[in-house]
């Protein structure tokens, strides 16, 4: 099931032009380290699945999202940014990973 | 190859400068997260980098200390605003990506003298904001003015929606302050609009895509905001017609600030963004006038546009505008050419965008010979731009690794910039060179029979930076 999941969310997160418009209107973009940004946090979904990459710090900018959908409206690809962002979180708690333990 | 040896020291002086890194901007402003790298390695454009730290500094004289260092040390430097190129420009190639994120502070707005002071990493949208406080403007505005910065637009000489009336960036430069990749740092051209300051060294940074110094400090030129603006946005069957009603107004004597457009497979795939059942080619004018003219130059337009097409849209100020969607459809027009490959392709889409400039009066043969040479080749094609200053982006849609069909979209992509040049226009007009267009450079360098500017910009390039250390690979 996480594996059907798992498509989907990366299916839509390729979506993704990286075209940085979502990135103003998010409140955790103060930060300024990108994966504190909705276009961070799609990347940082591709990264994972599609390279394989997931680091802590990638992490914590995924647990970040307030989930507010402030950047939704700017997307010209029409992403759900945050219900990607809650899916991937899922899948991250449901890997049996070193990552995992540590967001469980 | 790299010996193990070599590996070795490779990896103890990355340690060593990520350590002094810190001590320059404190612990929270570096990161070598692989992750957070990767993000920064990443462009618009879909290429691909890679990078051994991220450095977010805070002001000009830590640049200046990481510039230092990295120059003894010979580590790469990468400077980088939102990366929204479109030339893969900022993309990093194994040194240290320098990131403006904490340097973007508007610190002078200065109405009488008519200049901003900014920070590189000043984004337009903030820009535009503080300045409309004033009823002022910047009038370059590119169709990513929510994400790009004033240090990477002035870097790539971007343009705007703005540019049938004010041009591209160049023209609304004042003075720069620039790191240069030795740490020095030159303060050139001024405040004033009249600068006679030897050779134009401001003018030269412009479009330099970080490949000659970093940015730190920009004066802009700035005007007031004008008291209103009309619209039309005017429907054709054929593209070559929406080109040619460009030529009429232009004729007309009418100096619209905006003249943008989009082919019908365009406002079909961003049809939602509308609200509207309109089809065909959208030509999108805008006029700037005073409230008393408006109503009068709407007439005009409305005369003009008339003979070539039958569905106009108008609109009697900005506001009205914005509510019908279509400026947000124009500056959507990239990430929907995305979502217009997923449809067609049914697979994830890689989007090789085209940058051409053509003279104006040409743009409808221009556009029917790439319309002619699309046909050669299975392509999912779109074409948008900006029509009132001959920039013409045409898009062309393939499926993420495919090779073959990689291959294939840049025989494309040279055909379309040969075209350019037939028609005596240039290969790139406001995304710069980067890394995809560093052929196309030369290709017309060769058609202009001026091979020797190439060798003149390498030697420039030699002089700011002897050591190669600045975005290097870039432009030549
Ligand atoms: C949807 C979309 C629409 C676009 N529309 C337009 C348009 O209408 N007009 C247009 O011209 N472009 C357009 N672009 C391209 C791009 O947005 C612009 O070129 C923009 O100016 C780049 O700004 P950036 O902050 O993203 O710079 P980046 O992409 O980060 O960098 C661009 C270049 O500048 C260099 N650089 C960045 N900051 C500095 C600095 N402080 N000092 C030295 N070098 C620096 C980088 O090394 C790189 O070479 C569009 C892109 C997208 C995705
Ligand atoms: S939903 Fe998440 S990513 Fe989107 S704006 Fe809110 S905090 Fe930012
Ligand atoms: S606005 Fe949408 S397409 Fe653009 S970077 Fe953000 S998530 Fe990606």
């Amino acid at each position: 099931m996480v594996g059907k999941l798992k498509d989907r969310v990366l299916k839509d997160a390729l979506k993704c032009s990286f075209c940085g418009f979502c990135e103003v209107s998010c409140p955790t973009n103060f930060v300024i380290k990108r994966n504190y940004t909705p276009r961070g946090r799609i990347g940082t979904v591709i990264f994972a699945l599609k390279n394989g990459i997931t680091t802590i710090e990638s992490v914590a900018g995924i647990f970040s999202c307030l989930g507010c959908g402030a950047c939704v409206e700017y997307c010209p690809a029409e992403i759900d940014i945050p219900e990607v962002v809650r899916n991937f979180r899922y899948i991250l708690r449901t890997e049996d990973t070193e990552i995992s333990d540590e967001v469980r | 190859m790299s010996t193990k040896k070599e590996t070795i020291i490779k990896n103890k002086i990355t340690i060593m400068v990520v350590d002094e890194l810190r001590k320059i901007v404190g612990k929270d402003n570096v990161s070598t997260d692989d992750l957070l790298i990767a993000l920064h390695s990443k462009d618009a454009a879909g290429m691909v980098g890679k990078g051994i730290a991220v450095v977010y500094p805070e002001n000009t004289e830590q640049v200046a200390k990481i510039v230092k260092l990295c120059y003894e040390k010979d580590i790469k430097i990468y400077p980088q605003g939102s990366s929204t190129e479109l030339s893969g420009s900022s993309m990093p190639n194994g040194g240290v990506i320098m990131n403006f994120g904490r340097m973007n502070k508007i610190e002078e707005i200065n109405i009488v003298d008519g200049y901003v002071t900014v920070q590189p990493g000043v984004r337009f949208i903030e820009l535009e904001e503080e300045l409309s406080k004033y009823k002022y403007m910047f009038p370059i505005d590119p169709g990513s003015y929510r994400a790009a910065t004033i240090g990477g637009a002035i870097n790539t000489g971007a343009g705007g929606m703005r540019g049938a009336k004010y041009g591209s960036i160049v023209d609304w430069i004042l003075g720069l302050e620039v790191v240069l990749p030795t740490g020095d740092i030159i303060n050139i051209g001024s405040k004033t609009t009249k600068c006679r300051q030897g050779y134009n060294l401001t003018k030269l940074i412009v479009g330099s895509e970080g490949t000659l110094g970093i940015v730190t400090k920009a004066f802009l030129k700035i005007v007031p905001a004008p008291e209103n603006i009309v619209y039309a946005a005017a429907f054709f069957e054929k593209i070559e017609d929406a080109m040619s009603a460009v030529a009429d107004i232009k004729r007309s004597g009418i100096l619209p600030a905006i003249m943008e457009f989009l082919d019908e497979d365009v406002v079909e795939v961003g049809r939602k963004i509308i609200n509207s059942d309109a089809e065909g080619n959208l030509l999108i004018i805008g006029v700037e006038c005073n409230n008393e003219a408006s109503e009068r130059v709407l007439n005009n337009l409305a005369e003009i546009l008339k003979k070539r097409s039958k569905n106009i849209i108008f609109a009697k100020n900005s506001k009205e505008m914005e509510e019908k969607g279509i400026m947000e459809l124009r500056r959507a027009f990239y990430p929907l050419s995305m979502k217009f490959g997923f449809q067609q392709l049914k697979t994830p889409t890689f989007v090789l965008i085209e940058d051409i400039a053509v003279p104006v009066s040409t743009l409808h043969k221009v556009v029917k010979a790439i319309k002619e040479v699309a046909k050669k080749y299975d392509f999912a094609i779109l074409i948008g731009g900006h029509a009132g200053d001959g920039n013409i982006h045409p898009i062309i849609c393939i499926p993420t690794e495919d090779p073959e069909k990689f291959e294939k979209a840049k025989e494309f992509y040279f055909e379309i910039m040969k075209i350019a040049l037939k028609f005596e226009g240039t290969v790139s007009a406001e995304h710069g060179i980067g890394l995809l267009k560093k052929e196309g450079l030369e290709m017309e360098m060769r058609f202009r029979k001026s091979e020797k500017a190439l060798d003149i910009m390498r030697g420039i390039k030699k002089v700011f930076d002897p050591k190669n250390i600045l975005n290097p690979g870039k432009i030549v």
